[in-house]
C-alpha cells in the first residue's frame, strides 16, 4: 500500500514538472497596459545587463545606475539586473520583448550584438532598439606577448607560416576584428578559442597564441603590467602611452581606423513613447555631465564618452553596415572551424 | 609567512566588526542552495563604495571565505549543496546524516574547511615569489590530461556495477556537449533555444539531481531523513578528532585543491571532485564510501577551502581570474583602486598581505560560528518526510532560480530531479554523471587547444603532463589489480 501511494506521489510530481514546464512557455508575454507617460517615473526601473557580476558591462551599469536615478524627476530606484547567458543575446531579447513602458533599460554591448544579428537575425534587431545614448567609447586593440618578438610588421611580413590568434567565441566582437583585419592585410592565421577572455589572455602571455584582439578596456591592465603589448592601435592616432603600436592607416588599411570602435549604449524596448524616452535621455545626459559620477569613474580609472540618442542611433546603423560588408569574411570564420 | 606582519592590522575593532558582519552574511548565503561566494561578494560589491580599500577587502574577503561553511551544511543535512563545489561534500556527508552522525559530519567539514582554507593561504604566501612562473606552466596538454585523470575517477568512485557507472558518464558527457561548442563558438544541441546557448547549468542539475530526488524519495517512503537511528547529539568533538585521526588524508586533500584552484580554466569544482576521488582510490576499505565515511567530507572540504589559496594566486600574480568568484573579487577590488595583477606581487604586496591574514582570520570566525550553529540544524534529519520534501523542494528551487534568475534553471532543477531518483532507483551512479558534466567541456576544448597549438605530440612531450598521463594509467591499473586481488580473496575464503 505504501508503496503504490508512493508511486503515485511520484507520477504527480511528474504531471507537475511537464505542467510547470508549459506553463512557463506560455507566460512569457502578458497584455500591456502603458502608463501614462506625464507622471513618469512612478515605479523603480529596471537596467537590464546581458553579462554576469564582475565584468566591465556590470561595473559601469553598477557606476550609472544611481546618477541616472539621481536626475530623474520623481524619487525612484534605478537598479541593476543582471541577466547572463548567450553572450547577451538573453537579456537583449528580453528587453525587446519588455513593455515599452520606460521601466526596462539596458546596457547594450553592441559590438558583440552586431555580428551575432547578422547571423542569427531571429531573436532581436538593435535597428528597432529604442536609442538613449552612449556611455563609453572605446578603442580596439591588437596584443601580442609583452616579452616576445611579434609586431604588427613582423606579422604583415609572415614571418611564420601562420598567425595564432587567441579569441573567446568566434562570433564575438573580438574575433572578428582579428578575422576581418588580418584576411583583409593577407595574414595566414588560424582561431584558437577559449571560454573567457582571461583564458585568451593567459595564452598569449604563455607565447601559446601569438595576437589577441579586443577593446582597450578589457586588456588595459595587462597592457599597463607588461604581460601583453599592444602590437596594433585601431584609432585615428597612435596612442601616446604606446608610440610604438601602429595605427591601420599606418599600415595601409586606413578603413580599419575606426570601425572597430566598442560601445557601451543605453537603450529600451521598440516603441518607447516621446515623453518618456526624453526624460530618460535627459537624466543620462545629467549623469554623464555630473562631476561626481566622473570622481567614481576616474577611481575606477575610465573614461566616460556620452553620445545622445540620435548619434547612438546613427552609430549603431553605420556599425551593422560595416559588419554587413564584411559578411563574406564572418561566415568563412564560421566555417573554419567545421 | 609576510603576512604576519599584517595580521595585527586585521586585528582590530572596527576591521573585526566588519569581518564578523562579512563571515555571517556569508554563511547565510552559502545556505542558502544556488548561492555562493560569487554572488555574496556582487551583492556587497555596492555597499563597499564608501569604505576604505582595507575594510572592503576584509567584508569581501570574509563573505567570500564563509559562504563554502554554509554551503556544505545544506549539503551534509539535506542533501541539497550551497553550491556546485560543495556537491560532493553531500557524497558521503548524506549518508552520515541519514546514519544520525550530521553533527560529527558537519564539524569535521568545519574543521577541514578552516584548517584547509590556512593551507591553502599559507601555501600561496610561501609560493608569492614563483606564483608567475608556476603558473604558466600549465597549458593546454595538462588541462586536457586534468580532466582525463578526472574522468577516471569514475571507475573508481563507483560501487557496484562498473558498467553502470561508465554508462552514466557517457550520459554526462552527453549532457556536457550541449551548449556552445569550443572549437568555433556556434551553438549546438540547443534545439533553438538561446536558454541552452551556455549549455545545461551544473549547479541546477547538481540541486535536481541531490536535493530534489532527495525529496522525492523522502515523499515516496514518508520517513525522516534519519528515520530508523538515534540522532547522536553530540558529535562535534568526534568530527573535530576526525580530521586530526586523517590528517594525511586531508593534507593530501588540500594540496589537490591548492594545484587545482591555481590553473584559470580548471577552477574549484574540479577540485573537490578529484580530492574525493583520490580519497576513495587511497582509502584501504573503498566500500564505505558513499554510505557515510567521515574520510569523505573531510577530503572534499579541505581541497574545498584550501583552492581559495590557488585560486588567488593567479588573481594576484597575473590579475586573472582563477574562478567565478574571483572575477567578482577583481571588480570589488578595482573599484577601490586596486588593480590585481603584478603589481600587487611588488608595490601593493603590503595589500596582498593584508588581503591574505584577512582571508584566515576569516576562516576561524567561520569556523567558530559554524560549530555553534552547525550542529544545532542536525534536528531536520529527525522531521518527517511529508513535511521535509516540500520545504526541500521550494529551497532547492529558489535556489536554481536564484543563481541567475532563469526560470529555465527551475525546470533543468525538476527535470534532472526525476532523473536522478530512476537513475538512484536503478543503482545508476549519479556521482559519475555529474563528474562527467564537469569534466567534459575541459576535456573536449583542451583538446582542440593542444592539437592547434602544440599537436599531438604536446600531450607526451611536456613534462606535467606527461606526469599526468603516467598517473592516470598508474591509478587505473592498481585500481584494478587492486580489485582483482580482493576479488581472489573472497574466492578463497568462500572456498576455505
Amino acid at each position: 500500500m505504501r508503496n503504490k501511494t508512493g508511486k503515485l506521489l511520484i507520477n504527480g510530481l511528474l504531471v507537475l514538472t511537464l505542467g510547470l514546464t508549459t506553463a512557463g512557455c506560455s507566460s512569457q508575454s502578458s497584455p500591456a497596459k502603458v502608463d501614462s507617460a506625464s507622471s513618469y517615473p512612478e515605479k523603480n526601473i529596471e537596467l537590464v545587463v546581458g553579462y554576469k557580476p564582475g565584468g566591465g558591462f556590470n561595473e559601469w551599469a553598477q557606476a550609472i545606475a544611481p546618477f541616472i536615478e539621481k536626475h530623474l524627476p520623481n524619487k525612484v530606484n534605478v537598479t541593476v539586473r543582471n541577466m547572463p547567458g548567450a553572450g547577451g543575446v538573453i537579456a537583449t531579447s528580453h528587453i525587446q520583448k519588455a513593455k515599452p513602458d520606460g521601466y526596462t533599460i539596458g546596457l547594450y554591448d553592441v559590438n558583440g550584438l552586431a555580428p551575432t544579428q547578422l547571423a542569427r537575425p531571429d531573436s532581436f534587431d538593435l535597428k528597432e532598439v529604442s536609442w538613449l545614448g552612449t556611455v563609453a567609447v572605446d578603442n580596439n586593440v591588437g596584443s601580442v606577448q609583452g616579452k616576445g618578438s611579434n609586431t604588427a610588421e613582423s606579422i604583415l611580413k609572415q614571418e611564420k607560416p601562420k598567425y595564432i590568434v587567441s579569441t573567446r567565441g568566434l562570433a564575438s566582437n573580438d574575433s572578428i576584428v582579428g578575422a576581418i583585419s588580418l584576411t583583409e592585410m593577407g595574414v595566414k592565421w588560424e582561431p584558437l578559442n577559449h571560454e573567457a577572455t582571461s583564458e585568451a589572455v593567459l595564452s598569449v602571455i604563455r607565447g601559446d597564441a601569438d595576437i589577441l584582439f579586443g577593446s582597450y578596456e578589457s586588456q588595459q591592465k595587462y597592457i599597463e603590467s607588461g604581460d601583453l603589448k599592444p602590437a596594433i592601435w585601431f584609432g585615428t592616432e597612435r596612442n601616446p602611452k604606446y608610440p610604438d603600436a601602429p595605427i591601420p592607416s599606418e599600415l595601409g588599411y586606413p578603413e580599419f581606423n575606426e570601425i572597430f570602435d566598442t560601445y557601451k549604449m543605453i537603450g529600451a524596448p521598440p516603441g518607447l513613447p516621446e515623453d518618456v524616452s526624453s526624460t530618460l535621455e535627459e537624466a543620462i545626459q545629467k549623469a554623464m555631465d555630473d562631476p561626481e559620477f566622473h570622481k567614481v569613474l576616474e577611481k575606477m580609472d575610465r573614461t566616460p564618452s556620452y553620445l545622445n540618442a540620435d548619434e547612438t542611433e546613427e552609430r549603431v546603423e553605420k556599425l551593422l553596415e560595416d559588419y554587413a560588408q564584411y559578411t563574406n569574411i564572418v561566415k568563412n570564420l564560421f566555417e573554419k572551424g567545421e | 609567512m609576510g603576512f604576519l606582519s599584517q595580521l595585527g592590522n586585521v586585528l582590530q575593532l572596527d576591521m573585526m566588526l566588519f569581518l564578523v558582519a562579512g563571515v555571517l552574511y556569508g554563511l547565510i548565503i552559502g545556505i542558502l542552495p544556488g548561492l555562493g561566494g560569487s554572488i555574496a561578494m556582487a551583492l556587497l560589491i555596492p555597499l563597499t563604495f564608501s569604505l576604505t580599500p582595507e575594510q572592503a577587502i576584509v567584508l569581501l574577503i570574509s563573505a567570500y571565505g564563509s559562504s563554502n561553511f554554509g554551503g556544505s551544511l545544506t549539503s551534509i543535512l539535506i542533501n541539497t549543496p550551497g553550491d556546485a563545489s560543495n556537491a560532493a561534500t553531500a557524497f558521503d556527508g548524506f549518508p552520515l546524516a541519514k546514519k544520525g552522525k550530521a553533527g560529527m559530519a558537519i564539524a569535521a567539514a568545519m574543521v577541514a574547511s578552516a584548517l584547509g582554507g590556512l593551507i591553502g593561504l599559507l601555501v600561496l604566501d610561501l609560493m608569492i615569489p614563483v606564483a608567475r612562473k608556476l603558473i604558466l606552466a600549465f597549458s593546454y596538454p595538462e588541462f586536457f590530461m586534468l580532466a582525463i585523470f578526472g574522468l577516471t575517477i569514475i571507475a573508481v568512485v563507483t560501487t557496484g556495477s562498473l558498467f553502470k557507472g561508465i554508462i552514466s558518464g557517457l550520459i554526462g558527457l552527453m549532457f556536457a556537449y550541449i551548449g556552445t561548442d569550443p572549437i568555433m563558438g556556434s551553438d549546438r544541441f540547443t534545439f533553438g533555444m538561446d536558454y541552452l546557448w551556455d549549455g545545461i547549468p551544473l549547479l541546477a542539475v547538481i540541486i535536481g539531481m541531490f536535493g530534489i530526488t532527495e525529496a522525492f524519495s523522502l515523499f515516496s517512503q514518508n520517513k525522516a531523513i534519519a528515520h530508523d537511528v538515534q540522532v547522536n547529539k553530540g558529535g562535534t568533538w568526534q568530527g573535530i578528532k576526525s580530521v586530526f585521526q586523517n590528517f594525511w588524508l586531508f593534507l593530501r586533500s588540500c594540496f589537490i585543491g591548492i594545484y587545482l584552484g591555481m590553473i584559470p580554466g580548471v577552477g574549484g569544482t574540479v577540485a573537490s571532485f578529484m580530492a574525493y576521488g583520490t580519497a576513495v582510490q587511497m582509502a584501504k576499505d573503498k566500500e564505505k564510501f558513499g554510505k557515510g565515511a567521515i574520510e569523505g567530507v573531510i577530503a572534499v572540504e579541505a581541497a574545498n577551502d584550501s583552492k581559495e589559496g590557488g585560486n588567488l594566486l593567479p588573481t594576484l600574480a597575473f590579475g586573472i581570474p582563477g574562478g567565478a568568484s574571483m572575477a567578482v573579487l577583481i571588480g570589488g577590488l578595482m573599484i577601490h583602486g586596486l588593480t590585481p595583477g603584478p603589481d600587487m606581487l611588488t608595490n601593493n604586496l603590503d595589500i596582498t598581505y593584508f588581503l591574505i591574514a584577512a582571508a584566515i582570520v576569516g576562516k576561524f570566525v567561520a569556523m567558530f560560528f559554524g560549530l555553534l550553529l552547525g550542529p544545532k540544524l542536525v534536528f531536520v534529519t529527525k522531521i518527517r518526510g511529508s513535511i521535509m520534501a516540500p520545504a526541500i523542494i521550494t529551497v532547492s528551487l529558489v535556489g536554481a532560480y536564484g543563481t541567475d534568475g532563469k526560470f529555465g534553471d527551475i525546470m533543468v532543477a525538476l527535470l534532472f530531479g526525476l532523473i536522478g531518483y530512476y537513475m538512484m532507483k536503478y543503482g545508476y551512479s549519479r556521482i559519475a554523471l555529474i563528474i562527467a558534466l564537469v569534466l567534459g567541456k575541459l576535456m573536449e576544448s583542451s583538446y582542440h587547444q593542444t592539437m592547434a597549438t602544440f599537436g599531438p605530440e604536446g600531450f607526451v612531450t611536456r613534462p606535467i603532463a606527461l606526469t599526468l598521463v603516467v598517473l592516470t594509467i598508474a591509478s587505473l591499473i592498481w585500481h584494478f589489480i587492486k580489485k582483482m586481488k580482493q576479488k581472489n580473496q573472497m574466492k578463497g575464503e568462500l572456498a576455505a
